[in-house]
């Protein structure tokens, strides 16, 4: 018998790595009643990325998607205690190296879009900072079960294909506990990340709403602030923006 | 405080919409994953939060496993304790079990040999988390499909029982019974489940949990909670109870889990049981 600490790692290699090793398996002392625990340690892994993941696993086809989940559990198994971060922990190992996910061209556009829809139906939001009215003059506060995505493929939708996305995806979590997605031009786009950044740095509105003007080269004249005041009354509506921090 | 008596059912997603707006009699009270809910909002916190309005909540761990080598992470028990708190369980249990190895979370319960190593470590994070929270702690016994090296007396199939007891002799402990496991144990290594049943001190037994499992072609059982629970558990849960007396008893279904009205059967069936098997361990200690 070896040492405690010992048998344990033994453990999770036997259940981890891409071929447990004969050795690991020996030592553990009944060879098939360890595999059913390494089929059912890694089932259990397969099966949430694959609901979490359903449309990236369908893009890239089950054997390539299964091939790459077990990489994954080999490579850098997880490391959180909530099962449900296990798809993000997948995916972000999956982001971190081009070589992993490259066809099709939308895949990892498809992969950051479903770990966003995944993420905020869980979201914490409660025991966030007060906040007041919005006004131009206060800074933005915005719900954090909402994700601004700026993507280069259009992946919400797929049923003629994906095509190239100009702006970007905004998710949000509804009351019902839904979570739509709402296209942005590329004005939108602008405005939506200013606003965000500006929540992070502490700056206004006006602040926030100049700086997007700038970058897409407008004017802030009638056409600008009628976009402007429709984008606003969506994000406040929907909750997405909640109002302004005290 | 809500009191804790009966039959429970577990709060799970998948049943969790009909059964709250139900709210069936027939339940006495729900045990959730705390793992479920910490750090979390959307759809899991609002059943929360309507089931603890409705019934009295006990928690049961998934991740903070007994048998863990290593310290567990105090920034997570901190967390623990607060979200106990919150919905005001009466007590706590965990796994005693690993739940991680080489630094990564298996996800799964897997068993712990029966040497003194490993009762003195289970002592050691049994010791952790009684200090990091603020209600009692139990252990739960789980299943386990490969033998287990045994410093626990000679072979007789009864090694995890006495590993069991050896754990609460050195932490003064309390225990989850899960009646299910103990018979799918005795199943997969042959030994007589009542046997196991008896050598538990019963005082120590605070709640006990009965499930459905799978039988594999090859005859060995696997602790699915997603079968209906069977006719040998359902005795054994009785002989439990007539010796253990009335401590809360949880329905764990988690997979495939079937319409409302199936699972308040099995709840129904489980109350009978209870009363009947309470009552009868009654009357031998008034006798």
């Amino acid at each position: 018998m070896k040492a405690l600490a010992e048998h344990e790692d033994t453990i999770a290699r036997v259940c981890f790595s891409a071929a447990p090793a004969a050795g690991d398996l020996e030592a553990l002392g009944s060879v098939d009643r360890w595999k059913i625990y390494r089929r059912m340690v890694r089932a259990r892994m397969h099966r949430v990325c694959s609901t979490a993941l359903k449309h990236s696993k369908s893009a890239l086809g089950d054997i390539r998607f299964e091939g790459l989940v077990d990489q994954w559990l080999a490579e850098a198994p997880p490391t959180t205690r909530f099962f449900r971060e296990l798809p993000s922990q997948f995916v972000q190992w999956v982001l971190a190296d081009d070589e992993r996910a490259k066809e099709p061209a939308h895949l990892r556009d498809l992969l950051r879009y479903e770990n966003a829809l995944w993420k905020i139906r869980a979201e914490d939001d409660r025991d966030l900072p007060a906040v007041v009215d919005f006004s131009f003059e206060g800074v933005p506060a915005f719900n954090p079960a909402s994700r601004f995505l700026p993507l280069e493929w259009g992946v919400d939708r797929r049923d003629d294909g994906v095509a190239p996305l100009e702006g970007a995806l905004l998710l949000y979590r509804t009351s019902a506990f839904t979570v739509p997605c709402m296209r942005l031009n590329p004005l939108a786009a602008a405005i939506v990340r200013e606003l965000r950044a500006a929540e992070r740095d502490g700056r206004t509105v006006t602040d926030a709403v100049k700086r997007a003007a700038e970058d897409q080269e407008r004017a802030v004249d009638q056409g600008f602030i009628e976009s402007l005041s429709g984008l606003l009354e969506k994000l406040i509506t929907r909750g997405i923006v909640r109002g302004c921090l005290e | 405080m809500k009191t804790v008596s009966g039959i429970g059912l577990g709060l799970r997603v998948d049943m969790a919409k009909r059964f709250l707006d139900e709210q069936p009699d027939a339940v006495g009270w729900v045990e959730v994953h705390p793992e479920n809910y910490i750090g979390r909002g959307g759809l899991y916190r609002s059943y929360l939060e309507r089931a603890m309005e409705r019934y009295p909540v006990v928690t049961h761990g998934l991740s903070t496993c007994l048998g863990n080598t290593e310290p567990h992470d105090g920034e997570y028990l901190a967390r623990l304790r607060g979200f106990l708190n919150d919905v005001g369980t009466p007590w706590h249990s965990e796994h005693l079990c690993f739940g991680v190895g080489a630094g990564a979370a298996l996800h799964d319960l897997l068993p712990l040999p029966f040497t003194d190593e490993a009762a003195a470590t289970a002592a050691a994070r049994i010791d952790e988390v009684r200090g990091d929270i603020d209600v009692d702690l139990a252990f739960e016994n789980v299943s386990y499909y490969a033998p287990q090296h045994s410093e626990m007396g000679e072979d007789s199939g009864l090694e995890e029982a006495r590993f069991c007891v050896e754990i609460l002799e050195r932490t003064d402990g309390k225990m989850l019974l899960d009646v299910n496991n103990v018979f799918v144990n005795s199943q997969n290594f042959g030994f007589d489940p009542k046997a196991f049943i008896d050598l538990i001190p019963p005082e120590r037994v605070v709640q006990m949990h009965v499930a459905g499992h799978f039988v594999r072609d090859d005859g060995i059982r696997i602790d699915t909670h997603g079968t209906p629970v069977c006719e040998e558990v359902y005795e054994l849960l009785d002989y439990t109870l007539r010796r253990v007396g009335a401590v809360p008893v949880l329905l764990e279904r988690d997979n495939d889990i079937p319409s409302l009205e199936e699972l308040i059967a099995e709840v129904e069936r489980l109350n009978a049981i209870y009363e009947r098997a309470t009552a009868a361990h009654e009357q031998a200690v008034a006798s």
